[in-house]
């Protein structure tokens, strides 16, 4: 599962560059055929569904990083086991060493066997609950001298997870990479007593082993006693042969200096220990690690589902696959109807009154605020005008039109048409213009002028907008007014 | 058939500008060269593939007066005009002059609402009236919208006329609508017909679960922006020659301040886009500065590690590693030793730790060096920090939540470091988000303090910021 929770971590890591929107439609799509599960169950699904619908050559291979990293850890843990496994026989070696003088020391044999790893497991006690009040430095420490962490830190900087450097902090990282530890060492321990285990057996099957026990301090045969029996107490009602009778404490205390340490006629009890010893170091120090690992393993696995399910990434995701899909509808990149070019010029010449009707489309102005418009801004008095617009139908424009040729005496030559600046130029307009240009002649000259709300010229940009529009009428002599109203030079 | 709104009116009265707001899309052509949108485009808000409405972009009207004309030429009676309007469309499909009003006409006579658009800051113009008795003769539920562009207030004489030929007319700021004024907006269309009730309000209930899922995302994304700026330092071995030049020292620490900068500034620049993303606002543009961290804020430290401890926990560590093996060989000799080894233990493997650290360090494992001298800088210890960072992240969420999808002028977020950004968080909160920021400066890591971050910085989503 691991693997697939790195994957799945790091792939929401790059996942953050789509667009929101596609990931919640993604996301969705796959939430709804979805099997009602646990959040990690549906996490889980959701990357296999994910992987399925990926093309070929996007589709997750088995070398992943959460494939290393899985393999890795397995490597590891193979590793510490079979150092520990060395570790324990070379020193199970040392702690079982007979050469026939004296018997092997009871007290330093299970102290070396079982007290120091016990030292060494409240070191690995300490690094679990977390930060505690006043010692942070000593669990630094502890987490410091401890195996699992260097094997983490080693597959951390081998393989660029940043998963397995421990912490004594909140977080779920950290809790992982705490049990993580706490797993390796375990192995590591295991192997440990494992080799010790092994190389007793094979030291007391092939040898002949005699072991005894003696001390400085002043402590009498009902003391030892006492604790042997404390520490048998486990398995003395179902082995009672693991479980030295007082007359066998009695007879194995023996003195260095004393050459005759244990009448010889007692000497042959001496290997009775042995099975409170294999007992003893299976019971008090292989035990309890097996225990430890299996709680390690347990809590592992659940700090392994924390680690994916306190991702903020995941939390998104989930809330992602839940939620409805709430669709805008797909937008539609459109081009401009109209032409890119600036449209049509301003007059290439001055606007004379000879022969110039001005024109007011849908009351634009008042015949006499335009007539003032033209007087004031271009300097000229048409010799005729009239009203036209959209209301009037085209027969009713046309005879509009035909009248105001038949006013202007010498014939129309040049057409003025005052418009509504603030309105678009509809294809209306067009047609009107089109009808202009039919009744008044082929060469008159027509100058679109639109006004602003409060009859003046209207700005650079309303003008550009008519200029564009009028311009697709691709007539050589209409032109639109230029902004500032003002006549051309 | 789900409930349809063609949305109909003049050439450049703002048609597109409203769906881009309601369908939230920053996509939608929106120019101020009329005619821009040529054909008709269906946005339809589905849920989970559910449609529940739709609305039709159109182009505008440009020969009304043709149209009404042809209708009034064939229909002489109230109830003939719906089926001579689409006989009108029937016949102009393919006629170019018309292109236009079929376009718009169309999706009415399949059915949808008509939604009419006027610019209320425009004077109106009886040449309106044509259009307005087009729509009329299709007889369908109609609601007029003023849409307000310019700055005239023409509002008035619009509603006059308006309420002549729509049961509803409601004035709505294309451009300038907030969220809840676009909900309200989509519950008057409902009351255009009785059986568009439930879908529009099923619409309204979805609109709103989500708006306050991007409320989540965005707190998330703000808030990993902060803890990522917290938590955030740069590093560089120290070569011995590095460390016995202050000229070179300095100018390293200067190259690592300048990283840590970028890098802060790069991950709110992220975060922004992120935030810009989840309220669909990929392609928004921003004028923004970025915020400036002055160097005294920021720790600078030079350290030695060796699988990831620091000297002293290496030597503490080397020391208890050597107590416990001499340990092992006081206990073999039965005490006989009388403690030598532990003690003579801790000094060798204190010792060793000490000296042989940096050779150890230097050695490579599978090309992976163990450890070494590093120059760190940051993370940013400023107690303002934090708040000013919050701060500015606040101030661009409330920008791009409520900016208008029709909207299409960069963003401007000229704030700088100034704290007043943050006068207006209530105390308990801005008590607890202290609380928040002190935990994780000391502990960017922790698990527990950034979910807390999330849901303050939610919370403090849906408050106003000052200023």
């Amino acid at each position: 599962m691991l693997a697939r929770i790195v994957d799945i971590r790091r792939w929401l890591r790059e996942d953050r560059r789509t667009p929101y929107a596609d990931r919640v439609a993604r996301d969705r799509a796959i939430g709804r055929e979805l099997r009602p599960a646990g959040d990690l169950g549906r996490v889980l699904a959701w990357w296999s569904a994910l992987a399925d619908a990926a093309p070929g050559p996007e589709r997750p291979t088995g070398r992943t990083l959460g494939h290393r990293v899985e393999t890795g850890r397995r490597v590891a843990g193979v590793g510490l086991g079979v150092l520990g496994l060395l570790v324990g026989a070379a020193v199970a070696g040392v702690a079982f060493g007979y050469e026939g003088r004296y018997p092997v020391n009871l007290f330093t044999l299970l102290g070396v066997l079982v007290g120091l790893p016990t030292l060494m497991l409240l070191f690995t006690l300490l690094v679990l609950p977390g930060r505690l009040p006043g010692l942070k430095s000593l669990q630094t420490v502890a987490a410091g001298v401890s195996p699992g962490r260097w094997a983490g830190a080693w597959l951390d900087r081998l393989l660029g997870a940043e998963l397995f450097a421990p912490g004594l902090l909140g977080g779920a990282a950290n809790a992982f990479s705490r049990w993580q530890l706490v797993v390796f060492s375990q192995w590591l321990a295991l192997g440990f007593f494992a080799g010790a285990l092994a190389i007793a057996l094979l030291l007391v099957t092939f040898t002949d082993l005699a072991f005894g026990w003696s001390t400085t301090l002043n402590v009498d045969a009902g003391l030892v006693q006492a604790l042997v029996s404390t520490l048998a107490a486990p398995w003395a009602s179902w082995l009672p042969s693991a479980a030295p009778d007082p007359a066998l404490v009695e007879a194995s205390r023996f003195f260095r200096l004393d050459e005759a340490a244990i009448p010889q006629e007692r000497v042959a009890r001496l290997g009775e220990w042995w099975p409170f010893v294999l007992m003893t170091v299976l019971v008090y120090g292989a035990l309890p690690r097996a225990l430890l690992l299996l709680v390690g393993l347990w809590r592992l696995r659940r700090a392994t589902r924390s680690l994916l399910l306190d991702d903020p990434e995941v939390t998104a995701l989930l809330d992602r696959l839940d939620a409805p899909l709430v669709a805008l509808g797909g937008g539609v990149d459109e081009g401009s109807g109209y032409p890119e070019s600036s449209g049509l010029p301003a007059p290439s010449e001055a606007l004379e009154a000879e022969g110039l009707v001005m024109l007011v489309w849908n009351a634009a102005a008042t015949p006499a605020a335009a007539r003032a418009w033209l007087a004031t801004t271009l300097g000229v008095e048409p010799e005729a005008s009239g009203e036209v617009g959209i209301l009037q139908g085209e027969a009713e424009r046309r005879d509009a039109l035909v009248e105001l040729r038949q006013s202007v005496a010498g014939g129309v030559r040049r057409v003025v048409v005052v418009t509504k600046g603030w309105e678009p130029p509809l294809l209306e307009f067009m047609d009107f213009l089109g009808q202009v240009r039919e009744t008044l002649g082929a060469e008159a000259t027509v100058t679109v002028v639109p006004l602003d709300v409060a009859g003046r010229s209207v700005r650079a940009a309303e003008r550009d907008v008519w200029a564009r529009a009028l311009s697709r009428a691709r007539d050589p002599k209409l032109y639109v007014i230029d902004a500032t109203g003002e006549a051309p030079a | 058939m789900i409930p349809t709104f063609a949305v109909v009116g003049q050439p450049n009265k703002g048609k597109s500008s409203i769906v881009a707001t309601l369908a939230e899309d920053e996509r939608i052509a929106i120019a101020p060269t009329p005619g821009t949108t040529r054909t008709a485009h269906h946005y339809t808000l589905s849920i989970d593939g559910q449609p529940q409405y739709a609305l039709v972009d159109t182009p505008g009207f440009q020969r009304a007066r043709a149209v009404l004309d042809w209708l009034e030429a064939r229909a002489t009676t109230a109830q003939e005009r719906p089926a001579v309007v689409a006989r009108f469309v029937e016949e102009h499909r393919d006629d170019p002059r018309f292109h236009d009003e079929c376009e718009l006409l169309g999706p009415i006579i399949d059915g949808a609402g008509i939604l009419y658009v006027v610019d209320g800051t425009k004077p109106y113009g009886p040449e309106y009236e044509l259009e307005m008795q087009v729509l009329q003769w299709t007889g369908r539920p109609r609601m007029a919208l003023i849409n307000l562009i310019g700055d005239g207030d023409f509002v008035d004489e619009w509603r006059r006329a308006l309420d002549q030929y729509f049961s509803i007319v409601r004035v709505f700021d294309a451009v300038g609508a907030d969220f809840g004024t676009r909900l309200a907006l989509l519950r008057a269309f409902a009351e255009l017909d009785e059986g568009w009730r439930a879908p529009i309000e099923r619409a309204v209930d979805a609109l709103t679960a989500e708006r306050e899922r991007r409320a989540r995302r965005a707190a998330a994304e703000i808030a990993d922006c902060l803890v990522a700026c917290l938590g955030m330092v740069e590093r560089a071995p120290l070569s011995d020659a590095d460390a016995s030049s202050t000229d070179r020292r300095r100018e390293l620490e200067g190259r690592l301040l300048e990283r840590l900068r970028d890098g802060i500034r790069d991950r709110e620049r992220e975060a922004r886009d992120r935030v810009q993303s989840i309220y669909r606002h990929q392609n928004l543009q921003r004028h923004d500065v970025a915020a400036e961290l002055l160097a005294t804020d920021i720790f600078t430290d030079e350290g030695w590690e060796l699988f990831g401890l620091s000297r002293t926990e290496l030597v503490v560590s080397g020391a208890l590693s050597g107590a416990v093996a001499g340990g092992g060989i006081d206990v073999l000799l039965g005490g006989a030793s009388l403690l030598l080894g532990s003690g003579i233990g801790a000094l060798v493997g204190g010792a060793g730790a000490w000296f042989g650290g940096n050779e150890l360090a230097r050695v490579k494992v599978l090309g992976q060096s163990l450890g070494g001298r590093k120059l760190q800088v940051g993370p940013v210890r400023a107690p303002n920090f934090p708040w000013v960072m919050l701060g500015r992240a606040w101030v661009h969420h409330r920008l791009v939540a409520e900016r208008n999808h029709a909207r299409r002028e960069a963003m401007s977020l000229s704030m700088g470091e100034e704290s007043h950004l943050m006068d207006g968080v209530p105390d308990r909160l801005r008590k607890d988000l202290a609380g928040t920021f002190k935990a994780l400066q000391k502990d960017p890591e922790d698990g527990q303090a950034r979910r807390r971050l999330a849901e303050q910085v939610e919370t403090l989503l849906g408050v106003e910021p000052a200023g």
